[in-house]
C-alpha cells in the first residue's frame, strides 16, 4: 500500500511538472514541453530509487510488481498460436488469406464487436482495415446497436472491482447515459475550443494551461512535422498528418478527459499532454483513412484506450482488467528478458547494458518510432484485438531473444541500440509466436 | 559478384560475364566470338525496346498487325499515350492536336537521345512549338536519326497525399526468343516532392511534373533521409486500404501485362543471342482510374543508391539476377521463382510462368514479400 501511494505521489509530481513547465513556456525558451521517451524513463527511475527496495538485483525500475510468465501468456494470447494462421505470416497466395477476408467481410454486416474483436487477434487483411477499425474503434459510427456500453466506477484505493467491463483510474463521478450519447460522437468540444482561445469561464489557471498549451502546440507541430518528413514511409503524407494531432488538442480535448482510460485526477491538468513521437503514432492511420478527420477520430480512440496507458508512471491498480500501465509493462518485460534471455542479459550486464533502456522507446510509442508501417499495423490489430498493450514487452523481448547472436558480442547500449533498430525486414507476428508458443 | 567468389578481370575476351556498358555490345558484338559459356548483360538491338521513338514504332506496328490479323489482343494495346516522332510525323501530329480541340490537352516533348528528365518540356499551344520548332537545331546530325517524341501528357495521375510518382519495375530477359521473362517482386514508386498541380501556371515546373530522380534531387525540398521513394509493398498496402483486393490486383495484373506485350512487340526485330540476358528497368505511370501506362523502359537502370533501403533493395536485385543467369551452374532452369524473380513468361515451355491471361483472380507478384 505504501509503494501504491509512492506510485501516485509520483504521478501528480510528474503531472504538475509538466503543467508549470507548460505554463512557463510561453517564452521563447526551446524548453522540453515535449518530453521523450528518455524523460519518462528517468522519471520512473527515480521513482523506483525512491521506493527503497534492498532486493532490487539487476533491474533498473524495481517495482515489485506482478509479471506473467511466458505460460500463463500462451493462455492470454492463444489465438496466436503456432497452430493459428495469421495475416502477416502467411504468403498472401495463401488460401488462408481469401478465406480471412471473406469472413471479415461477412462480419461486417453483423453487429458484433466481440466478433470483430476476435477476428482481429489474426490479422486484419489491408483491404478490410478501414471498416474493422472503424467497426471497433467507433461502433457507433458503424452501427448504433453495437456501442458498447462503458462503465466508469470509482474506487479509491486500488481494491478490485468486479466486472469485465473497462476500468478507469479516475475519481470522475459515473457520467450519464446522455453523456456517453454525446461522447461518441465525432463533434468538436466547443467549450474546450473557446478555452483555448481564451475566453474562458474557468479558472484563471486553466485558460493559462490551455494558453500554454496552445504554444507547446506551436513547437510539437514543428517538430511533428520533422518526424515525418524524415519517415520512409510518412513523408509522403506531410500535408495531410500536419494538422492531425493539433487538432486533437484543439478540439477533443473534452472527450478525451471523458473517454481516456486513464487520466490525471486533476481536474485542471490536461488529459494529453504534447509528446515527442506522437505524431508518428498518428502518421501510420494515414494508410488507413483518406480523410483528416477520420485519421483524427482514429488517433483519439487510440490514445483513450492504449496511448494513455503509456505516457503514466502510475501503475495498474490490482485487478483492473484491460489496463497496463507503463511501470507494468516494464516490469513485464524485464521478467521475460530474465525467464527466456538471461544468458543474454548477464552479457549485456557486464557491460552496464540495461535491456530496458533500450526497450523503452518501443513501449513507450508501442514501436511506431521502430517497425515499418505494415509491420506497425499487423502488432496494432493485435494490440486492439486482444485489447491489450502487454504485446509491447513480449515483442520487445521476442526481439531481444531472436537477435541473441549479435546481441552476445555487443558491448554498449549504443551498439545494442544500432543492432536491434534494424526492424526493417522483421516479420512480428511470426516473431511474437515463435517467443511464446514454439518449443524452447 | 566478390561477394559470390568471383574476381574482376581486364581481359578483353577471356572473361565468363561482362557487364558491359551498352557502347561495348554496339561496337564489339557483331565481330565478337562467344564462347558457350560467356554472357554478357545487353541485347546486340536493346535499342528497338529502350529507345524512347523506336518502342513506339514496335508497339504501334504490332497493333496495327493483331487489328489486321483480326484479333482481340489488339484492344489491349491501349497502355500508352498518344506518341508521335518528330520531325517525321509532325503533320499527324498537328491533326490529332487539332482533333483534340481547344482542350486542356497537354503534350509532353522528350527528346529521344537524353535521360534522367532532359530536355523534357510541358505544352498546351501549338504555337509554344512552333517557336521551339523553328528555334531548335531538331534534326540531329545523321538525317535517319528521329530527335524527339511527343507524347500526350497524362494530366490526371494517381496521387498519394496529393503528390505525383511513377513506378520502377524490374524485368530480366533471359531469352527473346523463345520469350522468357522473369520479374521482381521489388521496385518502387518515385515520388515528386511537390505536391501535384494541373494549373497552366505550373506547367513549366519541373518538380511537379517530372519525378526522375536526379530532377527531384536537385529540388530545395529534396529529402534525403528518405530519397523520396516507397517499396512497392507500402504502395500496394496503402492501395489496398483504399481500393480493396480486387482493384489493387488489377492494377498489378495490368503492369504485368505491360511488360509482357511490350517485349513481344519487339521479339520479331531483337536479334537473339543466347549469350545475351538484360534486366530491364520500366517506367509505369498509374493515373487516377487506377489504369497503368507504359512511360519508357530503360536497358541501362540506375544502380544507384540514394539510401540504405535502396542499397539493399538494388543489392538483392543483382544478386538474384546473377543467380538466374546462373554461371554457377546451380539452376535447372525449371524454378518458377529465384530470390525475388518469378517466372512470369517463359514461350517455350507454352507460356508457363504465373502469367497465364486468361486466368481468372490471377494475382501478381508484385509488391509481395520477397522471401
Amino acid at each position: 500500500m505504501q509503494s501504491l501511494a509512492r506510485f501516485e505521489e509520483a504521478q501528480q509530481l510528474w503531472d504538475e511538472n509538466l503543467r508549470q513547465q507548460l505554463l512557463s513556456s510561453r517564452g521563447d525558451r526551446d524548453t522540453r514541453v515535449l518530453y521523450n521517451s528518455r524523460d519518462l524513463l528517468y522519471s520512473l527511475e527515480s521513482l523506483c530509487k525512491s521506493l527503497d527496495r534492498s532486493d532490487s538485483g539487476w533491474s533498473l525500475c524495481p517495482m515489485g510488481l506482478r509479471t506473467c510468465s511466458v505460460r500463463e501468456l500462451r493462455e492470454t494470447f492463444a489465438e496466436l498460436g503456432l497452430d493459428r494462421r495469421q495475416i502477416g505470416v502467411e504468403d498472401t497466395s495463401d488460401p488462408f488469406v481469401e478465406a480471412h477476408t471473406t469472413l471479415g467481410n461477412k462480419l461486417m454486416k453483423l453487429s458484433s464487436v466481440q466478433l470483430v474483436e476476435q477476428y482481429m487477434r489474426q490479422g486484419c487483411p489491408a483491404s478490410l482495415r478501414p471498416a474493422i477499425y472503424r467497426a471497433v474503434l467507433f461502433p457507433s459510427r458503424a452501427k448504433a446497436s453495437t456501442r458498447r456500453r462503458v462503465t466508469r466506477p470509482t474506487f479509491n484505493d486500488g481494491s478490485s472491482v468486479p466486472g469485465r467491463a473497462r476500468e478507469r483510474v479516475s475519481r470522475r463521478p459515473e457520467t450519464t447515459a446522455s453523456d456517453e450519447e454525446s461522447s461518441l460522437d465525432d463533434s468538436s468540444d466547443e467549450e474546450e475550443t473557446a478555452e483555448c482561445s481564451g475566453a474562458s469561464t474557468r479558472p484563471a489557471r486553466d485558460s493559462d494551461a490551455a494558453a500554454a498549451c496552445a504554444q507547446a502546440l506551436a513547437r510539437l507541430h514543428a517538430l511533428d512535422v520533422e518526424l515525418i518528413r524524415n519517415n520512409d514511409n510518412y513523408f509522403v503524407f506531410e500535408d495531410l498528418l500536419r494538422d492531425v494531432v493539433p487538432s486533437i488538442f484543439r478540439e477533443h480535448l473534452t472527450w478525451l478527459r471523458a473517454h481516456a482510460r486513464v487520466a490525471p485526477r486533476d481536474t485542471r491538468a490536461l488529459p494529453i499532454v504534447p509528446y515527442r513521437g506522437l505524431a508518428l503514432q498518428a502518421a501510420p492511420l494515414a494508410f488507413v483513412y483518406k480523410d483528416q478527420s477520420e485519421i483524427v477520430l482514429c488517433v483519439r480512440e487510440m490514445y483513450a484506450r492504449y496511448w494513455c496507458q503509456l505516457n503514466t508512471i502510475r501503475n495498474t491498480p490490482a485487478g483492473a482488467i484491460g489496463l497496463s500501465l507503463l511501470p507494468n509493462l516494464c516490469a513485464q518485460f524485464e521478467s521475460l528478458i530474465q525467464e527466456r534471455c538471461s544468458d543474454v542479459l548477464q552479457h549485456m550486464l557486464a557491460f552496464d547494458i540495461h535491456p530496458l533502456e533500450v526497450a523503452f522507446p518501443w513501449l513507450h510509442l508501442a514501436f511506431a518510432n521502430a517497425l515499418p508501417v505494415e509491420q506497425l499495423l499487423l502488432l496494432w490489430d493485435r494490440i486492439i484485438g486482444f485489447d491489450s498493450l502487454i504485446l509491447l514487452p513480449v515483442l520487445a523481448a521476442a526481439i531481444f531473444d531472436y537477435r541473441r547472436p549479435v546481441l552476445l558480442a555487443a558491448r554498449s547500449t549504443k551498439h545494442v541500440r544500432a543492432l536491434l533498430g534494424e526492424m526493417a525486414n522483421l516479420n512480428v507476428i511470426a516473431l511474437l509466436q515463435a517467443f511464446l508458443f514454439a518449443p524452447t | 559478384m566478390v561477394k559470390r567468389g568471383w574476381k574482376e578481370t581486364d581481359s578483353d575476351m577471356d572473361w565468363d560475364i561482362h557487364w558491359s556498358d551498352r557502347d561495348w555490345i554496339i561496337d564489339h558484338f557483331d565481330n565478337a566470338h562467344f564462347e558457350t559459356w560467356q554472357r554478357v548483360n545487353h541485347y546486340r538491338n536493346d535499342r528497338e525496346l529502350c529507345r524512347k521513338d523506336l518502342l513506339i514504332k514496335n508497339l504501334k506496328r504490332q497493333k496495327r498487325q493483331l487489328e489486321r490479323d483480326g484479333s482481340a489482343e489488339a484492344d489491349a494495346y491501349e497502355f500508352f499515350p498518344d506518341t508521335f516522332v518528330l520531325p517525321r510525323e509532325y503533320a499527324i501530329f498537328v491533326e490529332t492536336f487539332k482533333k483534340a480541340g481547344a482542350t486542356t490537352a497537354t503534350w509532353i516533348m522528350k527528346p529521344i537521345g537524353k535521360s534522367q528528365g532532359r530536355g523534357i518540356f510541358l505544352f498546351r499551344n501549338l504555337n509554344d512549338i512552333r517557336k521551339w520548332k523553328s528555334e531548335t537545331r531538331w534534326k540531329a546530325d545523321n538525317a535517319d536519326v528521329e530527335s524527339y517524341i511527343v507524347q500526350r501528357y497524362i494530366c490526371n495521375p494517381y496521387l498519394v497525399g496529393g503528390k505525383k510518382f511513377d513506378l520502377r519495375i524490374y524485368a530480366l530477359v533471359t531469352s527473346f526468343t523463345p520469350l522468357k521473362v522473369y520479374l521482381h517482386r521489388s521496385g518502387f514508386a518515385r515520388f515528386s516532392n511537390s505536391r501535384y498541380s494541373s494549373l497552366a501556371s505550373d506547367m513549366a515546373n519541373q518538380y511537379v511534373h517530372l519525378t526522375n530522380v536526379a530532377v527531384q534531387k536537385s529540388a530545395d525540398n529534396y529529402n534525403k533521409a528518405t530519397g523520396g521513394k516507397w517499396g512497392l509493398r507500402d504502395l500496394k498496402l496503402y492501395l489496398m486500404s483504399r481500393h480493396g483486393v480486387e482493384r489493387t490486383n488489377q492494377v498489378f495484373a495490368d503492369i504485368e501485362d505491360i511488360v509482357l506485350r511490350s517485349l513481344q512487340s519487339v521479339q520479331k526485330v531483337m536479334i537473339h543471342d543466347k549469350h545475351c540476358f538484360e534486366l530491364y528497368g520500366y517506367d509505369i505511370m498509374i493515373d487516377d482510374q487506377l489504369k497503368p501506362w507504359l512511360i519508357e523502359v530503360n536497358a541501362s537502370p540506375s544502380l544507384a543508391a540514394n539510401t540504405d533501403e535502396d542499397f539493399s533493395l538494388k543489392f538483392r536485385l543483382l544478386n538474384d539476377m546473377f543467380d538466374i543467369v546462373d554461371m554457377e551452374g546451380r539452376r535447372t532452369g525449371e524454378e518458377m521463382r529465384i530470390g525475388g524473380f518469378d517466372l512470369m513468361f517463359d514461350a517455350a515451355n507454352e507460356g508457363r510462368g504465373r502469367k497465364r491471361r486468361v486466368e481468372a483472380g490471377y494475382v501478381s507478384t508484385l509488391g509481395s514479400e520477397t522471401p
